[in-house]
């Protein structure tokens, strides 16, 4: 089920983009919720109460807030860093700022059906259907963890330790063996002790990748290319 | 004057410039001095000194060696290095210096020439500097420019001219009777070669100066027509507002009529005429419009079917120069091939994301054509074009990978800013 918010402050785009996503989702074939909000505070309330989202669609230009500042509260405030946001804008001209906050995508206005779906299935092809899930065992416990809620693994002698979201972990395996798995799940290897999740990539910095809850990855030094490489083929569709 | 005396000067002059050519190659091989040019012409003046005097004083080879070998590695201190490359710098150095002697010497007994340009040492500082020549432009070569093979052949033919010269006119038994005629002979010969390789270096300079002058060009073309876009966007705006009370009341009229089909007709046009057509991308960013716009409107006028997708902020941490070079020189790679086929569509992204940014090209293409990743020797223009993408995109410790697959070529990079 995937839970989507629609923030802008004219009720015809609300209504428009309701419907476009509507459309999409029955088309792509998922289950979808929409909430509408058509002021930024009222967003805002929700989201403190504790209402989560998986998709935000945010107009930049907000009588009573911006996109900026609700961007700002989703990911520095909340610390979310999975959900994905993707701007609603009549400008095409962008400020540096938006894309500290890692949107997902931009949409201009004047939109149209195409377009939503284009974006809602290239968001379902990048983070699934948020049910893919990850299994590893501990003593004689079995884990499972939505693959979205993995930064990275980072090896740890004989074990692995599991970096998530909101928690930290460990079990016994190798991350080579975790690569061979992972690979086509969005995860890439900058380094042989590590494995991580090209979605939670915030910036690079020379021969370091700094991941969204401000990790430092090293990259070795034949590896750059590699990733670059894996990189570029998740910008053009997976080829 | 004592014929030993002038084997000595001889000897002497050819010194100066086996030192020169080593000076060269070390300008050439180490990027960063550090000490001053005075302490570094002091020290080769010091090392041609020692090495000069102790052949004079001993003609010992083993002492050649020795003052060959260690003046020099200890120059290599001048300059920004490790150790180890300083070493291997120095033995290749000799290398080729005993490389070039042997040669030389071989070939004339082979031939049985027996000459005083061969037995004083000209024919092999000659060869020296030549070979020390082929050396830098060949490394060169993989660096920044293409080796013209016509030119190596030009330069190729004062050298060894001079060595045939040498040999039909310095007879041993001249030097015996005029050996001041010799002496100035030699000179001659060894200045003549110099200044050819001073001179191939300023030809070199003049080369990479017009490249840049051309690229510079080319950007100033790109911003005109941008500048020429956004005046036309602004003055189409200004009448729009100002007949905005007009428009405004012609909708109401519509409205109130309830002509709803009317409306869309007549919003629909005046959000065509807010548009330039030739305005293909509005991303605010100014280099990447700019060299878009130009590039995309000789697309357009082909008949080319053309696809965006950017998403940059207006604001990137890279030139508009090298923006220029990177998305002119693809686009213009794809605009000839699509020149050359039926069904034209081309496609461009540019992203930027989490500090990296993406630029993926796609271009149909026709078997015939066969676009390939045309290598810097196949074509001038061309070759030239991609050998800068790929420099620019080293700078920015980037990727690029092409390929061609079922008539569409795609181009993608990553630069990581």
């Amino acid at each position: 089920m995937l839970r989507i918010a629609v923030c802008d402050d004219e009720e015809t785009v609300c209504g428009l983009l309701e419907k476009y996503i509507l459309d999409s989702c029955n088309y792509i074939g998922i289950n979808v919720e929409i909430d509408i909000f058509l002021s930024g505070s009222i967003l805002k309330k929700e989201l403190q109460s504790g209402n989560v989202y998986n998709i935000f669609f945010l107009d930049i230009e907000l009588q009573d807030d911006t996109g900026i500042n609700i961007s700002d509260f989703i990911r520095n405030e909340l610390k979310n860093e999975s959900s994905q946001i993707i701007y609603v804008s009549g400008k095409n001209e962008y400020d540096r700022q938006l894309f500290a906050f890692r949107p997902f995508s931009f949409i201009e206005k004047p939109f149209d059906n195409e377009v939503i779906r284009n974006t809602l299935e290239k968001y379902v092809r990048i983070y699934g259907n948020n049910n893919e899930l990850f299994c590893y065992k501990y003593g004689h416990d079995t884990y499972w963890v939505n693959i979205n809620n993995i930064l990275y693994f980072k090896s740890n002698r004989r074990k692995v330790d599991i970096y998530m979201l909101e928690a930290k972990d460990e079990f016994y395996g190798t991350i080579q063996g975790l690569t061979d798995k992972l690979v086509y799940q969005g995860f890439i290897s900058p380094h042989k002790s590590y494995l991580i999740n090209f979605r939670f990539i915030k910036s690079f910095q020379g021969q370091t990748i700094i991941m969204t809850n401000n990790d430092k990855i090293p990259i070795a030094k034949g590896k750059r290319d590699e990733i670059s490489k894996l990189l570029l083929r998740f910008e053009n569709g997976g080829h | 004057m004592n014929k030993m005396i002038i084997e000595n000067i001889i000897y002497a002059t050819t010194n100066i410039f086996r030192i020169y050519c080593f000076y060269r190659f070390a300008q050439f091989w180490f990027k960063k001095k550090n000490f001053s040019q005075g302490a570094e012409y002091c020290l080769y003046l010091l090392y041609f000194i020692i090495n000069t005097v102790c052949h004079i004083a001993f003609h010992n080879p083993l002492i050649n060696m020795i003052t060959n070998i260690i003046p020099f590695f200890l120059i290599t201190y001048l300059y920004q290095s490790k150790n180890y490359i300083r070493i291997i710098t120095t033995l290749m150095i000799y290398a080729v210096c005993l490389l070039t002697d042997a040669v030389v010497y071989s070939t004339a007994q082979l031939m049985k020439i027996d000459s005083v340009v061969i037995t004083s040492g000209i024919a092999s500082t000659i060869m020296l500097l030549c070979t020390e020549l082929m050396i830098e432009r060949f490394i060169q070569y993989r660096k920044h420019q293409k080796i013209i093979f016509k030119h190596i052949l030009t330069i190729l033919v004062v050298p060894l001219g001079s060595i045939v010269i040498g040999i039909f006119t310095m007879q041993p038994e001249q030097f015996d009777s005029e050996p001041e005629v010799i002496m100035t002979e030699c000179f001659i010969l060894l200045v003549m070669n110099a200044m050819v390789f001073v001179f191939y270096d300023m030809t070199g300079k003049v080369y990479q100066q017009q490249k840049l002058r051309t690229i510079l060009e080319n950007q100033n073309k790109a911003y005109a027509n941008q500048i020429k876009l956004i005046n036309q966007s602004q003055s189409r705006i200004k009448y729009l507002k100002h007949d905005l009370k007009n428009h405004l009341l012609k909708i109401r009229t519509l409205a109130q009529n309830g002509e709803c089909d009317k409306i869309l007709e007549y919003t629909d046009e005046a959000q065509k005429y807010i548009m330039i057509p030739e305005k293909y991308v509005e991303s605010g960013n100014n280099g990447i419009d700019s060299i878009l716009n130009l590039k995309l409107y000789e697309a357009d006028i082909s008949g080319v079917s053309v696809k965006t997708e950017i998403s940059v902020p207006t604001e990137l941490d890279i030139s508009d120069f090298d923006i220029n070079i990177i998305l002119g020189n693809l686009l213009d790679n794809s605009l000839n091939a699509l020149s050359e086929c039926e069904e034209k569509k081309l496609y461009v992204k540019i992203k930027y994301d989490s500090g990296a940014m993406y630029i993926i090209i796609k271009n149909t293409f026709s078997n015939a054509s066969s676009q390939k990743r045309k290598k810097s020797h196949d074509n001038d223009e061309h070759g030239l074009g991609l050998l800068s993408v790929e420099n620019t995109i080293k700078k920015y410790s980037g990727f690029s990978e092409f390929s061609g697959k079922d008539s569409v070529y795609t181009a993608k990079i990553v630069l990581y800013l």
